[in-house]
């Protein structure tokens, strides 16, 4: 996880001259200012791929029309992004901690991303739907790894003080890219028309959206060199030993994180998957002009870009995270059902959807970081991330399949067999929690912390158990039916030979025992 | 044990619906003939004049699909035991009455396809009313020659397929290649219609779906589009008008993608002896085909235009089956035209895939409502049904369980 800690010479940690006026000058990397310009630059990393993530689907129309492509093929392009990623979100993550380091990594992901769309555009202009699905190809593999250095960026620079508005922010950001290329694509496409015809004008857009590819490798770099000008000055991740994380201890993680990404895949594939096809479907339906649908349609992700920090608020303060989830799904399926089985103004329900889906992004993804010990969370949220990423790819295939034949109509019932699902899972979660942790999940932050306590006091004395020498004690009936890490062994050993246990033992920091 | 349950329902529910499949094609029997009683005429000429009789248990509907002239349909509503009568030598020089049926009828609603317009859409509008008469040619169907391509009877299901190539106008001086096409169905009961946009039909409808394939267009018109003018004649008040509605629907699962079914009625009249005589109606979904696959992305409007009053009867029928049939001097007639254009804005002509179609339905009494398909209504309902279930169950467990702790308490306690 340590960006360049290896490239750090030893003699850095003494101090020089020209480092000590740096430190107390108007760019020190410890003044807020530099923080926040990183901040800035850390948004805008992201704001590139997001915008060119959805340009097919702004221009969902015009692909068809231009291109000639059937649903089903044109819904490709989103697959095509999403399935290399089931296992490139794991291997882009991994690569950046081992062998690129942050700083590297990000240039080369957002390198990755640029060509991938300048291929993509290329393939657009010589109508060659092939070349295209390599651009979305390469496109993909960069920015999904980018989001993952983007949060490394994150935790590096704000471990401790503001992570969770700037994830939130982060968030937000990406949003905002997709919504910009919403409102921007058709303007721009109906310029750009007006001097190009067919494949050409599709071509043309699509590198000119490419631009914001270039601005965003420009923050990359900008980034790097701040990044390395800080840790340089702080001496940050000095001194400390590398953490390592193994790909077996995923057999470990508990049930209720299975059910967790359960929950992932069947929410989020009733959102993205219809948002991909939901323009059509609000000009089909409702009859509104293609400009018109396409701001209906992204409503979901400006009401995202504002709400998803306010509402990860709402429940950092309240907590109840299941029931957060769980009220959300039902609102989701309340939209859904208003949109498949009434004419009420779309805007009501994809309003409503927006913020459900807000709240559950804001609720559902919290309870990995619960479940799972801080030093797996990573590959955790990897897991998550790219099973998520599997289910969306063959969702995304299913749907277009389903429009084809069956109509808007049977995909809303699809997707809300989907939301069905998530719904019962989070049941499940609620119950399993409540047998296993009497409702820790389900607590508020100020429950969570006499929980915690409560635990503590019990691990304690347990430990105290241990000390005191009888053998038979040793083994609990709690011991009995829970698999030991080597870790939990370990400190076991050496409590029993008398050594005195690392301090951050007892906390769930990690190393790896070779 | 619940899951037993729960398939023995789920099988019950198939069980009643392949009942209700079963019991479907009973309503009307079907029965049909290639030019009824013509003979040798009708050979030398290639005729095709198709009658068909659908025989309820109070009433029977006539359906004759001609083509002697422009192609007609007329649908007759008669007692069981009436019969059609076509005094040939008359009929095929195009005299009136030389059509009957051996009862008065007590409906008849006609329609004839009489213009096929081609219109260079230099604005690219997809608005055949937005052009001027210089960039439209009218094409008459009947300069096409008509050849019967298949047909098939059975008591559920009767297939016309029709194919007009070879057009040659004397009088305009107009000779086309390429063909059109048009396909006739007669039905017997309430279903969907094989053929894309699936239309929903009744036993008191026949659909007629209409392909203009490959057809050669004015060499002078880069922008071309296809229009048709129907002529709608119905018996009642002249001085009455037939209504046009659009519906919009939720489910679009039969046709991917449309929302909305057009419709003409004809006005409800009032029956000598004061009840209500049913109208006839014809029927169709908003969207042209461009290729023979007719999937969503292969699609386009269909624009309709408003109804027109035609005054004068016998100048509107004149060249087809329904001059045959109606008298000249028939006042209780309605009679009117409505024009039908294929294409939309941006969607490159004509000349794109040189294909576009239009399906529409042609019936008695008033449409059938569209409802939501078994698989939909077994989804919805096990997706309601499964988690209340679930939660009885639980519910029940949770009594049981507690009951039982009870009665062992109670044991303890003594």
């Amino acid at each position: 996880m340590e960006g360049g800690v290896m490239d750090s010479p030893d003699e850095s940690l003494i101090r020089t001259d020209s480092e000590e006026i740096a430190l107390h000058g108007l760019c020190s990397p410890k003044r807020p200012l530099y923080r926040f310009s990183g901040l800035a630059l850390m948004c805008l990393l992201g704001f590139g791929s997001y915008f060119c993530y959805d340009n097919p689907g702004a221009l969902q129309d015009n692909f068809k029309s231009d291109l000639q492509l059937s649903t089903s093929r044109f819904v490709l392009l989103y697959s095509i992004y999403s399935w290399p990623n089931v296992i490139f979100c794991f291997i882009g993550g991994f690569l950046l901690d081992r062998v690129f380091g942050t700083r590297l990594g990000t240039i080369i992901y957002m390198g990755l991303t640029l060509i991938g769309q300048i291929i993509f555009a290329t393939g657009a202009t010589m109508d060659m739907f092939w070349l295209m699905m390599v651009g979305r190809f390469v496109f993909g593999i960069g920015a999904e790894s980018l989001a993952v250095a983007q949060n490394n960026y994150a935790v590096f620079w704000f471990k401790g003080k503001e992570l969770n508005m700037v994830f939130g922010l982060q968030l937000s950001f990406a949003r905002v890219g997709s919504t910009v290329n919403f409102l921007v694509m058709e303007p721009i496409y109906n310029y750009v028309s007006q001097y190009y015809k067919g494949p050409q004008c599709i071509g043309v857009v699509l590198f000119l959206a490419a631009l914001t590819c270039v601005g965003s490798m420009i923050c990359a770099c900008l980034l790097a060199i701040m990044d390395k000008r800080a840790e340089s000055l702080l001496k940050r991740g000095q001194g400390q030993e590398k953490e390592v994380v193994r790909i077996t201890d995923v057999k470990d993680f508990k049930g209720v994180f299975w059910l967790v990404t359960i929950v992932c895949i069947a929410y989020y594939v009733a959102i993205f998957p219809f948002i991909a096809l939901g323009k059509v479907f609000f000009e089909r339906k409702y009859e509104y002009e293609p400009a018109a649908a396409n701001t209906v349609n992204s409503l979901i992700y400006s009401i995202s870009a504002i709400a998803s920090p306010v509402l990860g608020y709402v429940v950092d303060r309240t907590g109840k995270n299941v029931s957060w989830v769980f009220i959300s799904i039902c609102i989701t399926m309340l939209a859904h059902g208003l949109l498949a089985f009434t004419y009420v103004n779309p805007y009501i329900g994809m309003i409503t959807m927006g913020l459900s889906y807000s709240m559950l992004a804001s609720s559902l993804w919290p309870l990995i970081a619960l479940v799972i010990p801080e030093y797996q969370l990573g590959t955790a949220y990897g897991i998550a991330q790219s099973i998520q990423n599997l289910g969306l790819a063959v969702v995304s295939i299913l749907a277009g399949m389903i429009v084809d034949a069956g109509g808007y109509f049977m995909l809303e019932i699809f997707f809300l067999g989907w939301l069905w699902i998530s719904l019962i899972t989070t049941m499940a979660i609620w119950m399993l929690d409540i047998a296993s942790t009497d409702g820790y999940l389900n607590m508020t932050p100020g429950q969570r912390e006499k929980y915690d306590e409560c635990r503590k006091t019990t691990d304690s004395l347990e430990r105290e158990k241990l000390l005191s020498g009888d053998s038979t004690s040793d083994l609990s009936a709690d011991d009995l039916l829970q698999p030991h890490s080597d870790i939990h062994i370990r400190n076991r050993y050496l409590s029993r030979i008398g050594a005195p246990l690392p301090i951050h033992a007892k906390g769930p920091t990690y190393r790896a025992l070779r | 044990m619940l899951f037993k349950m729960f398939f023995c329902k789920l099988s019950c529910i198939f069980l009643i619906l392949l009942f209700i499949n079963v019991c479907h094609c009973s309503q009307r029997v079907l029965r049909s003939w290639i030019n009824p009683n013509c003979g040798e005429i009708c050979d030398k000429k290639n005729l095709t004049t198709v009658w068909l009789r659908a025989d309820g248990l109070n009433d029977t509907l006539h359906y004759v699909w001609d083509f002697s002239g422009s192609p007609s349909v007329l649908m007759a509503v008669t007692s069981r035991s009436a019969e059609l009568e076509i005094k040939w030598e008359e009929y095929v020089l195009g005299k009136s009455k030389s059509l009957r049926f051996t009862e008065t009828p007590h409906y008849t609603f006609g329609i004839v396809l009489r213009k096929i317009y081609e219109f260079n859409d230099i604005n690219d509008t997809g608005l055949i009313d937005t052009v001027d008469a210089s960039n439209i040619n009218i094409l008459h169907p009947r300069s096409f020659r008509w050849d019967r391509t298949f047909f098939s009877k059975t008591n559920e299901l009767v297939e016309l397929h029709m194919e007009g190539h070879d057009y040659n106008n004397a009088e305009d001086k107009i000779s086309r290649r390429g063909k059109i096409k048009l396909l006739f169905n007669g039905f017997c009961s309430l279903n969907h219609s094989h053929i894309t946009p699936h239309m929903l039909h009744s036993e008191n409808s026949t659909q007629i779906d209409l392909i203009i394939d490959h057809l050669q267009t004015n060499t002078s018109f880069l922008q071309s589009r296809f229009a048709i003018e129907v002529l709608l004649v119905s018996e009642g008040n002249s001085n009455s008008t037939m209504i046009i509605d659009g519906k919009k629907t939720l489910d679009d699962e039969h046709t991917p993608g449309i929302f909305e079914v057009d419709e003409i009625r004809t006005p409800n009249n009032n029956y000598d002896n004061g009840i209500q005589k049913m109208g006839a109606y014809i029927q169709w979904k908003p969207v042209s085909y461009t290729t023979a696959e007719r999937d969503v992305t292969s699609s386009t409007d269909l624009i309709h235009y408003p109804l027109i009053v035609s005054y004068n009867h016998t100048k509107a029928m004149k060249n087809s089956l329904l001059f045959a049939f109606y008298d000249e001097n028939v006042t209780q007639l309605l009679v009117q035209k409505i024009n039908v254009s294929m294409g939309l804005k941006g969607d490159r002509f004509y000349k794109k895939t040189n294909y576009t179609t239009w399906t529409f339905i042609v019936g008695y009494g008033t449409p059938p409502d569209e409802q939501f398909s078994y698989l939909v209504i077994m989804i919805i309902s096990i997706g309601i049904g499964l988690p209340l279930l679930i939660m009885i169950s639980t519910g029940l467990y949770l009594c049981a369980r507690r009951f039982r702790n009870q009665d062992s308490n109670v044991l303890l306690n003594r």
